[in-house]
């Protein structure tokens, strides 16, 4: 998947980084949620 | 710095607020108000690592790209303006038992935020003063990035852990201190080193050279294919700069030769600046060198219009350093008399032998280059071959001429890694 991604033109790989970076702090978030509400 | 490592480290600094106020134990509250606060939180980490995304840090954008590091600026701010959204409007009852200060200071910064944000979006509209914008844009900021710290050292249920606490004034000092860099210490450091404007002249339709000698100091360490911010005329400290690719070549010896298309307020003024003028360079920056890529067997580039500049002093560098690998340039422009440099390419052509193809938009009649511009046909025509997928590409230009450039030799089995380029238009 990296090497797919590596490949990719400029463009589309930053916003599927992008993409993955949101991803991982809405994963952060709702992991932070979660703990906190138990 | 690694861009992977930068990536981990970027999530780890964001995230680590969160991951701190999820180990305490704390009773209990309502999903959505844990939602408000975990938003919140990571609004703010967000804004404050904007700081560092700014593009004036080469340990950042000196690997990655300074058009990757801004556009990057650019994405995550949005991010933080969606979470900025949310976390006032998640809370069952915002103010309970809170200071009312701290809660003034939250909504005069998310005020003052979206206010930031409008602006940040409009500054590339007519009358928009490019200096204006960006003492507003970062003063701004820093005033956001104090409100908000008092806003969650005295309204944040978490910020109350001493640890957490400490980790936002470290995230808020690092912040600030990077401000102070680009504001203060960069002036400073340019004060000391200043440049003359030895020539302006025109070469081409609304296309300036211009060639900076230092003054008192040995110039500026660079590699062919970088680029400076400079101002001409203005105080070290003034924010009126403008970047722009070098064109000369670093083994040239130690004077900085721009080429600079009319297209601002800058620009439009070049013709009326006199030779002897002070000039101020912040530089150099971008990481579009062929240095990092020693093992291409080859090295192709295709430059569109003013994106000549720092292909220019790629050739330029090559030349010098009797570079013994095959070189071609495809060089575009809409009419002939745009055209830079071309006595000099022609000697290229003849004493180093690189390929230069000439492709114009709107060709006089008896052109014999191409018709038309470095579009996916004639990128195929030129460099689908097999041996030449081992080849360099170096791409400078419209963002619509490197978005098919860069797609078309990819298609070619051009690896993604054997392409470098830099863009200044980031939407």
């Amino acid at each position: 998947m990296i090497k797919r991604l590596a490949n990719l033109p400029a463009p589309k790989r930053q916003r599927v980084i992008y993409r993955a970076i949101n991803l991982v702090l809405a994963l952060g978030l709702l992991a932070f949620m979660l703990r906190a509400c138990t | 710095m690694n861009p992977r490592l930068l990536i981990a480290l970027y999530l780890f600094v964001i995230l680590l607020p969160l991951g701190l106020s999820a180990l305490g134990t704390r009773p209990p509250r309502a999903l959505s108000d844990e939602l408000a606060s975990g938003a919140g939180m990571l609004a703010y980490a967000i804004l404050l690592a904007e700081f560092l995304l700014s593009g004036r840090f080469r340990a950042i954008s000196g690997r990655i790209g300074i058009d990757i590091t801004m556009r990057f600026h650019q994405l995550l701010a949005r991010t933080a303006i969606v979470l900025a959204l949310v976390h006032p409007l998640a809370y069952t009852n915002p103010s309970m038992g809170i200071d009312l200060s701290a809660i003034g200071a939250g909504a005069a910064a998310w005020g003052l935020l979206f206010m930031l944000f409008l602006a940040a979006l409009s500054r590339d509209r007519p009358g928009t003063a490019h200096e204006t914008w960006r003492l507003f844009h970062g003063l701004g900021a820093a005033l956001i990035a104090a409100l908000l710290l008092y806003h969650t050292l005295y309204a944040g249920r978490y910020a109350q852990d001493p640890v957490l606490a400490a980790v936002w004034i470290g995230l808020f000092a690092v912040a600030l201190a990077s401000l102070l860099f680009v504001y203060l210490l960069k002036p400073l450091h340019k004060m000391r080193h200043p440049w003359t404007a030895e020539s302006i002249r025109k070469i081409a339709t609304r296309t300036w050279e211009v060639t900076l000698t230092p003054q008192r100091h040995d110039g500026m360490r660079y590699k062919a294919g970088q680029f400076a911010w400079i101002s001409i005329g203005r105080s070290a400290i003034s924010l009126n700069e403008n970047p722009f690719s070098i064109a000369s070549a670093p083994a040239s010896g130690n004077k900085l030769q721009f080429v600079i298309k009319e297209l601002g307020d800058f620009t439009r003024t070049l013709g009326r600046i006199q030779p002897g003028t002070r000039a101020y360079v912040d530089g150099p920056h971008g990481n579009m060198m062929i240095d990092n890529h020693g093992v291409a067997t080859g090295i192709a580039m295709v430059a569109g219009g003013v994106g000549i500049a720092p292909i220019l002093g790629i050739l330029r560098q090559l030349h010098l350093e009797n570079d013994p690998r095959p070189t071609t340039l495809l060089y575009g422009n809409r009419r002939e008399d745009q055209i830079v440099y071309r006595d000099e390419l022609d000697n290229l052509a003849r004493d180093h032998g690189t390929r230069v193809v000439h492709a114009l938009y709107e060709p006089p009649e008896g052109w014999d280059g191409h018709h038309g511009m470095c579009d996916a046909a004639l990128i195929r025509q030129e460099f689908d071959q097999p041996e030449m997928r081992h080849w360099l590409y170096v791409l400078c230009g419209p963002p619509v001429m490197m978005d098919i450039a860069e797609e078309t030799l990819i298609e070619m089995g051009v690896p993604a890694g054997n392409i470098i380029s830099e863009r200044f238009k980031y939407d």
